[in-house]
């Protein structure tokens, strides 16, 4: 199994999502990147799973891992969620570049 | 063990009791209490060998317990405990409706940061860290009108899921490397291998994250500052510490071998960075809250000195600073709390209208300073001896920077004293300006006890390292 | 019995001073004074009595350890505490002059409310506990804690009158150039740590260290003790820290407090001797605050401030003492000078009192009939401090110069210029103060009552015959104190010294320095006598054009110009635009750098990753990239 083309997908996805979270300045475009990496992490554990496998055949420790980091994502999507509406409600913007109320 | 299942029952029943008694909220407080005194009985039976839910043996795959964790455990309750008689009034206050809420967040998070104490496993440092931060994000935003409250919680969330991203890539690189999550099978993992190198250093900078320390530490004063007071004195004490505990803990789990040489050189430029920063920022802080941000920045690079040490000095070291650190922190947004608006001014005269308060903050700031008698001087004396025992020839230097660090932090917390002390306060023509709540009793007569804590420190700080050896 | 007594002797303080923090604002001006003065006094009877119950001549001293301070490993750290005769003096000192300077403190500041009557008192009384700590710890760590103590003791005395926004300055100053020396003691301390494994002063001995270790402690030391001990480069915080109570400035800044970096030094001869080096270093630097102190004394108009000048000027001598290693001629002087110079201080304490807070001295004059007792006592100070026989100043500071001239002839020259400097701005100070006619404008002028006068007179019996302590043995003395300290100091310095040169020379350094120091007393009361009114109501620059005629015209040229000039230059230049501008630009670039780092703080989320993301891409680059670096850590 040629495990490289995953990583190189994987990172793929993470550095855009990084980059996005870089220089985007709309709070869920920020926010859809930060789950595009969570997502390029589940592709490389699934994949990181599957060669264990080959190896030494036990390789279900990483796809468990998945459904975590799935919950755990899930569970950070109804948090950000509510915080950007809430951010929404009091200043109608979600504009991370006028966020800058609190400095220095 | 019995603390993170109590931790997190507690946190659900409390929940759940939301929805049942909206306006019951004195109870709320007195059931929170019962919760903490159960943690510590619990906590303490168990590291006497008591176990009561968990029957198979303690370590396990995922969590690993030992005289440190049951002992940082019992500092973590108690911490939290003073932190809620400190704060309870305040914490009813912040959002009358949602409680309930507050109080199961706060369990959440503590159900969190025991699970970081003990983690044994990748995993469990994943699902710690995730269940500690996530209530945060929520309590940071907890004062949903305010805009500074709103802007804390965002930038949070945004730069902390973006550190959970990298903290994952972390495992799963590592996981690549290893094949297992468990922290033991790092032994096998050589400075050969470039994926599990780069794993091992990001779960590293995401813990550094956490702690917020330099480069990663621009969340830190916007984030404290903007949070609700109440919850900045949680985030600044009990959920700083633990994270520094989980990164000692990661790294003591990898052997010299797989740390690498040049682990201590970015330990180094990690500490000098950040005490410059949060001591120099500090420095020219208008506002003693936003100070106080920066202080903090500041006391962590202290903490980080144990990572640069690694030895067993380091580990009593780091248990002396945690508690001297968190003790003072507390109080010092415990008299916070009583300030409309907190800037060096505001404390004018404080020494003559509340002489109480004032003798509280003066030994709690002096003890962040390091003044001997006082326990920070100790905490302090321990990270520097511990560095400077740990050799390598970058020891001394460093040992030297930080002590002159240590003599700028002191220009910033005594001008808080010298505005208590040594000016008049101003002659205001009854304005709104100065709204100061004076103590009610229980808080003084904790604060009392605290500040008797911190003094006994300075005197006797071989009673609590020797607990780490019963 | 003898644990529980030396524990006693801190500890009394320790209670009186949380006694009086915690009930400040209940007690009355009685209990306050009561409790504050009993403490330090039973602390002194204990001294005493300890004094006279223990036998100092075997060489062992008492050591006590009361609880274990820190265990790591092989490294054990207890709180014990020290009794030799080295503490046994120090201790008779600080309670003694500790307690009358109390008393005498009761009645000075008695017009201030009672809170913080109380507060002040709480202050002095930890303020002594954190002194018995320093000079009866066992070991380097309580020592330390005492030392902070002090200065955070110092720090809070000096702002107690905080109205005044420069009193404010004068203490953070006073605390950050302490801190300055703490640091470099602190570090000391590590060194020894690391390298003997033990601090406690009877374990450190120079055989086991190499001299590049011993060289670095003592210099480390050093400079802890020159900010403690106000000397260069540490000197300047002390004259500001004369904005605190004058009792105050008799106690810390100029009998006790000041006097711990001599102790220090002393309680490690061992390990000094051992470093030549850093000796000859202790003479200069000594030697050089000695007269740049006194020089700048010359021109002072605060009579605080001159004595301040003078606080330092001769504790540059306690300095010269050590280096030139007559320990026993450092601690004589140490003795007497906290006999005479609280003296002064609670002296100058009493005019400033009885003139209502009046401190230039150019607006003073003729206080002899106003002031009998304190113009007596203050007259006997004078003479001591101006090493004038058979005064106490003349017999230690004689010691210390007959010890220098055997070290090095041309330090002993220019120690005795120091000397007759100093008779000349003591006589100075004196003449403007008490003689000719009132220049001030205040009426009823009187003496403060004999609580005031009662410590001035006990301090003048001691600072005049003080000298009886370590009469030298060739003016039929029996050197009692150097005997004393045998045990402490091991062979008794001075013989050595005896031997190299002759008695008659002997004689004859005595008879040169007192000629001096009688001859510039002689000049400042001729020089300040009668038309003293005239020429001190102008500027000294003014006088000088004007009194172009007379034998005085001469003296002032001669003797007058040159010094006010260079009083000036040293004053303007090097004080000023050196030491402070050191200070200064620190704080400048600090809060540049402040400014900068607040900066990259510029709330947007964006730049905040990204400002991450690079520290993570640099740290890789490091770990990845940079293999030579790795070699220096194994």
């Amino acid at each position: 199994m040629q495990i490289q083309y995953y990583l190189y997908l994987s990172f793929i996805l993470f550095g855009i999502g990084a980059l996005g979270v870089m220089i985007r300045r709309n709070a869920i475009i920020v926010f859809m990147c930060i789950e595009m990496m969570l997502n390029s992490v589940n592709l490389l554990l699934v994949a990181f799973s599957k060669v264990q496998y080959a190896l030494n055949a036990q390789g279900i420790d990483g796809q468990i891992f998945v459904f975590f980091v799935m919950v755990v994502a899930a569970a950070e999507v109804t948090v950000g969620l509510a915080i950007i509406v809430m951010c929404y409600r009091n200043t109608r913007s979600i504009d991370i570049g006028l966020m800058n109320r609190i400095k220095n | 063990m019995n603390a993170i299942i109590i931790a997190s029952l507690g946190a659900i029943i409390l929940m759940l009791t939301n929805l049942f008694f909206r306006k019951r909220s004195k109870l709320l407080s007195v059931f929170a209490l019962l919760v903490v005194i159960l943690l510590i009985v619990f906590n303490t039976l168990e590291g006497q060998g008591l176990l009561f839910f968990y029957p198979a043996s303690l370590n396990s795959a995922f969590f690993q317990f030992s005289n440190f964790t049951y002992l940082f455990n019992n500092v973590l309750i108690l911490t939290f405990l003073i932190y809620i008689l400190l704060n309870k009034n305040y914490l009813l206050l912040i959002n009358p409706d949602h409680s309930a809420d507050i109080y199961a967040l706060l369990f959440f998070v503590m159900t969190g940061c025991f699970l970081l104490t003990s983690y044994n496993n990748l995993l469990s440092l994943f699902l710690g860290i995730e269940i500690m931060t996530i209530p945060l994000y929520v309590l940071a935003g907890m004062d949903k009108k305010n805009q500074k409250s709103n802007e804390a919680s965002l930038k949070y969330f945004l730069l902390g899921a973006f550190s959970t991203c990298i903290l994952l890539m972390g495992i799963t690189l590592l996981y690549g490397a290893t094949g297992s999550f468990a922290l033991n099978p790092f032994n096998t993992l050589n400075t050969t291998k470039l994926l599990g190198q780069v794993g091992m250093l990001f779960i590293f900078f995401a813990l550094l994250f956490k702690v917020g320390v330099a480069p990663f530490h621009f969340w830190v004063p916007d984030v404290y500052d903007g949070t609700p007071n109440v919850f900045t004195a949680f985030m600044a004490t009990i959920v700083k510490v633990v994270v520094i505990i989980a990164l000692l803990n990661f790294i003591n789990a990898l052997t010299p071998n797989c740390i690498g040489k040049s682990y201590k050189t970015i330990v180094l430029f990690v500490i000098i960075s950040t005490l410059a920063i949060g001591n120099f920022s500090a420095l020219s802080q208008p506002n003693v809250k936003r100070m106080m941000a920066y202080s903090s920045i500041a006391q962590a690079g202290f903490m980080l000195l144990a990572l640069y040490a690694l030895n067993d000095l380091a580990t009593q070291g780091i248990l002396i600073y945690a508690i001297v650190y968190s003790l003072s922190t507390l109080t010092i947004f415990a008299i916070l709390n009583k300030f409309s608006l907190a800037t060096f001014s505001d404390f004018n005269g404080l020494a003559k209208s509340q002489p109480l308060m004032a003798c509280f903050l003066t030994v709690a700031l002096l003890s962040l300073t390091g003044i001997p008698l006082t326990g920070g001087f100790f905490a302090k004396y321990y990270m520097l001896s511990a560095t400077f025992f740990s050799g390598g020839k970058y020891a001394l230097p460093l040992v030297i920077i930080c002590l002159i660090f240590a003599g700028i932090s002191a220009v910033y917390y005594l001008k808080v004293i010298q505005a208590m002390y040594f000016t008049t306060p101003p002659v205001t023509s009854d304005h709104a300006s100065i709204t100061i709540q004076p103590l009610a009793t229980l808080e003084k007569s904790i604060l009392l006890l605290v500040v008797i804590a911190i003094l006994f420190l300075g005197i006797f700080p071989s009673i609590v390292t020797q607990w780490l050896y019963f | 019995m003898q644990a529980l007594l030396l524990m006693l002797v801190p500890l009394l303080p320790l209670i009186g001073f949380l006694y009086l923090g915690i009930s400040r604002t209940r007690i009355g001006y009685t209990t306050a004074s009561i409790v504050a003065c009993g403490t330090v006094l039973i602390a002194f009877i204990i001294s005493l009595f300890l004094f006279f119950t223990i036998n100092f001549q075997d060489n062992t001293p008492l050591i006590i350890s009361y609880f274990p301070f820190i265990h790591i490993g092989n490294i054990n750290i207890d709180f014990s505490l020290q009794y030799d005769a080295l503490s046994a003096v120090f201790l008779l000192i600080i309670t003694g002059v500790g307690f009358l300077i109390h008393v005498y403190s009761t009645v000075y500041m008695h017009e201030e409310p009672t809170p913080q009557f109380a507060k002040y008192f709480s202050f002095l009384n930890l303020f002594v506990f954190s002194m018995l700590l320093l000079i009866l710890g066992a070991n380097f760590l309580i020592l330390f804690i005492g030392w902070e103590g002090v200065g955070l003791c110092s720090y809070l005395l000096i702002g107690f009158w905080y109205a005044k926004t420069a009193y404010n300055e004068a203490a953070n100053k006073a605390f950050i150039m302490n801190r300055v020396g703490d640091l470099s003691f602190l570090l000391a301390i590590f060194w020894l740590l690391l390298k003997l494994g033990t601090i406690s002063f009877v374990a450190i001995s120079p055989t086991m260290l190499s001299s590049t270790d011993v060289l670095g402690i003592t210099l480390l030391l050093l400079l802890g003790a020159t900010g403690k001990s106000a000397q260069i480069p540490l000197l300047s915080w002390l004259p500001d820290a004369m904005a605190g109570p004058t009792p105050v400035s008799a106690l810390i800044h100029a009998a006790t407090m000041v006097t711990a970096g001599v102790y220090m030094i002393t309680r490690n001869h061992v390990l000094f001797s051992a470093a030549p080096f850093t000796m000859n270093l202790i003479a200069c630097i000594g030697l050089l605050t000695a007269i740049y102190a006194a020089v700048l004394a010359l021109v002072q108009n605060d009579i605080k401030k001159v004595l301040a000048y003078s606080t330092i000027s001769q504790l540059g001598y306690m300095f010269l003492g050590l280096g030139v290693y007559s320990y026993t001629g450092a601690v004589f002087h140490v003795i007497t000078h906290a006999f005479f110079k609280a003296l002064l201080f609670l002296g100058a304490g009493s005019i400033i009192l009885s003139l209502h807070h009046e401190q230039n001295i150019q607006n003073m004059g003729g206080l002899k009939k106003k002031l009998p007792i304190t113009h007596i006592c203050f007259l006997l100070a004078c003479l001591a401090i101006s090493g004038i026989p058979p005064f106490s100043g003349f017999f230690s500071k004689d010691e210390i110069l007959n010890a220098t001239y055997s070290f090095n002839p041309y330090y002993w020259v220019v120690g005795v210029i120091g000397a007759g400097l100093t008779a000349f701005y003591m006589f100075r100070l004196y003449m403007l103060v008490f003689s000719g006619s009132y220049r001030g404008n205040q009426e009823g002028i009187k003496e403060k009552g004999w609580v005031i006068c009662l410590p001035l007179v006990l301090l003048a019996v001691l600072s005049t015959f003080g000298g009886w302590l370590n009469t030298p043995s060739i003016l039929m003395g029996n050197e009692r104190l150097a005997g004393f300290l045998y045990s402490v100091l091991g062979k008794k310095d001075s013989t050595v010294i005896d031997a190299l040169h002759p008695i008659n020379q002997e004689y004859m350094l005595m008879a040169i320095s007192t000629i001096v120091a009688i001859s510039s007393m002689i000049l400042a009361m001729f020089i300040y006598s009668k038309p003293g009114q005239a020429i001190a109501k102008r500027d000294t620059w003014q006088k000088i054009v004007e009194n172009k005629w007379g034998m005085k015209n001469f003296y002032q040229r001669t003797v007058q110009i040159p010094m006010t000039l260079l009083s000036f230059l040293l004053a303007q230049i090097i004080e000023k635009k050196f030491l402070e501008g050191m200070v200064r630009s620190v704080i400048n670039a600090s809060s540049f750098l402040s400014r900068k780092i607040r900066m990259m703080q510029n709330g947007q989320v964006n730049r905040y990753i990204i400002y991450m993301v690079l520290g993570i891409v640099l740290f890789l680059l490091f770990w990845f990239l940079d293999i030579r670096i790795y070699n220096s850590f194994v």
